[in-house]
């Protein structure tokens, strides 16, 4: 019987900054969104019972936005965090998070903080920092939810990932010669629009107060918004992409997939 | 590659099949065209082939890449009764072009203290990279303004007070190209390029200044003013915000026609010339080119202001050599089969390479030929070469060294390396609004400039007539 110190989470991919404030920060590679804090327990036990484990809400990457800076616990603060708001399937996202408590509960495990409102947040750094340089130095920046991971903490913020479970990203970058290419996955035209101006605001994060959640129902349509933002971005505050190509390649799978190519 | 075959030096046909209304031809070399993945553009050349009214040959400079429609290097020249206009043969960013400066003096004029007060000064007074252009103060175009600048060209920010009369004579089309219309223009596209004029952008545009490294026709050289070592300026941008709007507008409205219908690839979408939809893109397209002209001619009007300040130097005696479009469509008369012929010749990613004796020309260019202004990157050359009014290739040549990496791999490859210290080890300072974009247009990032000119020079489209190297460099 092997006892770690576990709990379960999901990766979280962002254009991260070059540089952060004072702190100790955590490795690009271990920043996530923690799910379900175990403690201590027997991780063969726990690994016997993943074919089980609760079926996410998700298929593709969720898309969401930091929106602001955290200090956890509040007095004092140990660790500065980012607030995580998710902007699609929130709702789904937080059941899904009660139902992996319920599941664990059910294991006979005890998640700590289970009657405690969910927060969703990633921490950053750990103190020593300064909250002010924090606080100032904020810039919301766009993300996506990615793979579920049974985490092993070895301390100092150093994790280990013990079990994976691989969920597609909504978007990847894929090469072209002169533009910026992205091959953009969503299950609805709904998706699909949000994830492409998910995946431009990775390459310019000011865009994602342009992001719109109209409704679209084709990829005709969604060419057209996605280039009416540019458009809009470029008047407003400049934008470094000059528009989204007319390009047709769509695939349909389980989901949609679209190979979206910018001019820059 | 298997299906080129030569047929002159560095001149290569692509036979005519299926649908294809002419042959294709591209200018190169088989150790440019290992560089690039070559497939796709090359498939694009066999879909301009295609377009109704396409005459002679389609067309790729040595400098093809993958592009929107047309591959980026390419030259198309339509017949004006059947032939059609495609946005897709100019590009998101028309009348995107180059212009060379000169200086009296040579680049080892200014020492390095002199070099990195330049470099400040321009970056100072041009706005370059995402948004810069909105801190600048009290700088918007009226409707007033852009009625005035799309009707005059250039002219317009020469009586501004950006430049000298004398300049117009040095620029292709005297920087105005016939027929722009602001009626065809969208709200969007005004409001978009409104606060642009006189900015640089991002992407491969830039600000580059450096010495005349080598002279390679002394006759031509003297008859432009050249001599070895002279300080140069190369300007490299377009018509920003404003044409990239103008070509998104008339997709959208071309495709919305189904004017895409029966062609190989919906991205070549383009109208009869002679039609309603063809006239009224021709006009809006000459509107941003016009408005391009007036960009690069503030943009030079900003870098004569900051070498009077910083250095001395009276405007006047920065002088312009020539400014070139490489991303336009335009009327010109070419001899075809025997016949003078009336074509509207599309270069996409080319340069007019006019020879001696064209009647467009200036006469300081008469006996010489059009300057081809060939940049390649921003650490290794760039060139100044002679047009040779090559008929094959509708007096057109390259206009830069082509991409051989992506942005993306370009990063990656850069990632966590100094690549600003890098460029300072190969004598270049660079200085720009964004990392990203400096990282994105390393010069590993693109094919030897020298092999692509050599190239044209072999084919006969233009002549090698001097070799820039940049020293100092302002990038979005």
């Amino acid at each position: 019987m092997e006892f770690k110190r576990l709990f379960f989470a999901v990766e979280v991919i962002a254009p991260w900054p070059d540089q952060f404030p004072n702190g100790r920060i955590l490795l690009e590679t271990d920043r996530h969104l923690t799910l379900a804090f175990l403690g201590d327990v027997d991780v063969d036990r726990l690994q016997l019972l993943f074919s089980d484990f609760p079926k996410p809400s998700f298929s593709i990457g969720l898309a969401g936005i930091f929106d602001q800076v955290l200090f956890l616990p509040r007095d004092p603060p140990h660790v500065a965090a980012w607030h995580i708001q998710l902007l699609e399937q929130k709702e789904e996202f937080l059941v899904f998070q009660k139902v992996l408590s319920g599941w664990l509960e059910a294991q006979g495990f005890s998640p700590k903080d289970k009657n405690r409102e969910f927060l969703s947040h990633m921490t950053i750094a750990r103190q020593p920092f300064v909250l002010r340089e924090w606080k100032e130095t904020f810039q919301k920046l766009p993300l996506f939810l990615k793979d579920l991971r049974l985490c092993e903490s070895l301390g100092d913020s150093k994790y280990k990932v013990l079990w994976n479970q691989s969920i597609l990203a909504p978007f990847d970058s894929i090469e072209h010669t002169a533009d910026l290419a992205f091959r953009v996955r969503g299950t609805s035209f709904s998706q699909l629009h949000l994830h492409a101006q998910l995946s431009l605001s990775f390459h310019f994060p000011p865009l994602i107060q342009y992001f719109s959640f109209a409704e679209v129902s084709s990829l005709e349509q969604i060419i057209s918004s996605l280039n009416r933002i540019i458009a809009q971005v470029d008047t407003e505050i400049g934008c470094p992409f000059k528009a989204v190509s007319f390009h047709g390649d769509l695939w349909v799978h389980d989901f949609l997939e679209w190979e979206m190519i910018v001019d820059v | 590659m298997s299906e080129l075959k030569k047929i002159a030096p560095a001149t290569y046909l692509i036979p005519q099949t299926g649908r294809m209304r002419v042959p294709g031809l591209i200018i190169g070399t088989p150790e440019l065209l290992k560089e690039v993945e070559v497939d796709k553009p090359i498939e694009q050349v066999s879909n301009v082939a295609c377009l109704p009214g396409i005459v002679g040959y389609s067309i790729a400079m040595p400098d093809i890449h993958w592009g929107y429609g047309f591959p980026i290097g390419g030259v198309a020249g339509m017949e004006l009764e059947t032939g059609v206009i495609s946005p897709g043969g100019v590009g998101y960013d028309i009348n995107c072009g180059v212009r060379l400066a000169l200086l009296p003096v040579p680049f080892s004029h200014f020492d390095e203290r002199k070099r990195g007060e330049l470099l400040r000064a321009i970056f100072n007074r041009i706005p370059s990279g995402v948004g810069q252009e909105h801190k600048e103060t009290g700088k918007q175009l009226t409707d007033g303004d852009y009625r005035q600048l799309l009707e005059k060209g250039a002219r317009w920010s020469i009586e501004q007070g950006y430049g000298f009369e004398e300049d117009l004579e040095h620029m292709e089309s005297h920087g105005c190209i016939e027929g722009a219309d602001l009626s065809s223009v969208s709200r969007v596209a005004m409001d978009r390029g409104r606060r642009q004029l006189g900015s640089i952008g991002s992407g491969n545009h830039f600000v580059e200044i450096g010495a005349l490294q080598k002279i390679y026709l002394p006759e031509i050289a003297k008859e432009w003013g050249l001599f070895e070592g002279q300080t140069y300026v190369l300007i490299h941008s377009g018509s920003r915000g404003f044409g990239h709007q103008i070509c998104q507008d008339t997709l959208d409205q071309f495709l919305k026609k189904g004017l895409a219908e029966g062609l190989p690839d919906k991205q070549l979408v383009s109208a009869p010339i002679k039609s309603p939809e063809g006239k009224n893109y021709f006009c809006a397209m000459a509107a941003a080119a016009n408005f391009a002209f007036n960009n690069r001619q503030q943009i030079l009007a900003g870098v004569r202001d900051a070498f009077h300040h910083a250095a001395g130097i009276a405007p006047r005696d920065i002088r312009l050599l020539y400014d070139v479009c490489h991303n336009i469509a335009k009327f010109e008369e070419h001899e075809f089969q025997g016949k003078k012929i009336k074509l509207c010749i599309h270069r996409k990613g080319a340069t007019r390479a006019y020879g001696k004796g064209a009647k467009e020309l200036s006469r300081l260019f008469q006996g010489t030929g059009q300057p081809v202004l060939v940049p390649g990157d921003m650490g290794r050359a760039s060139h100044l070469m002679a047009g040779l009014g090559n008929p094959l290739t509708w007096c057109s040549s390259c206009h830069g060294a082509g991409r051989s990496r992506s942005r993306i791999k370009s990063m990656e490859a850069w990632k966590g390396r100094d690549f600003l210290g890098h460029m300072q080890t190969q004598g270049v300072q660079v200085l720009a609004s964004s990392k990203r974009t400096v990282a994105e247009e390393m010069p590993d990032a693109y094919k030897d400039v020298d092999a692509v000119v050599a190239a044209c020079e072999e084919a006969g489209l233009a002549q090698r007539v001097a070799r820039l190297k940049p020293s100092l460099v302002i990038k979005g």
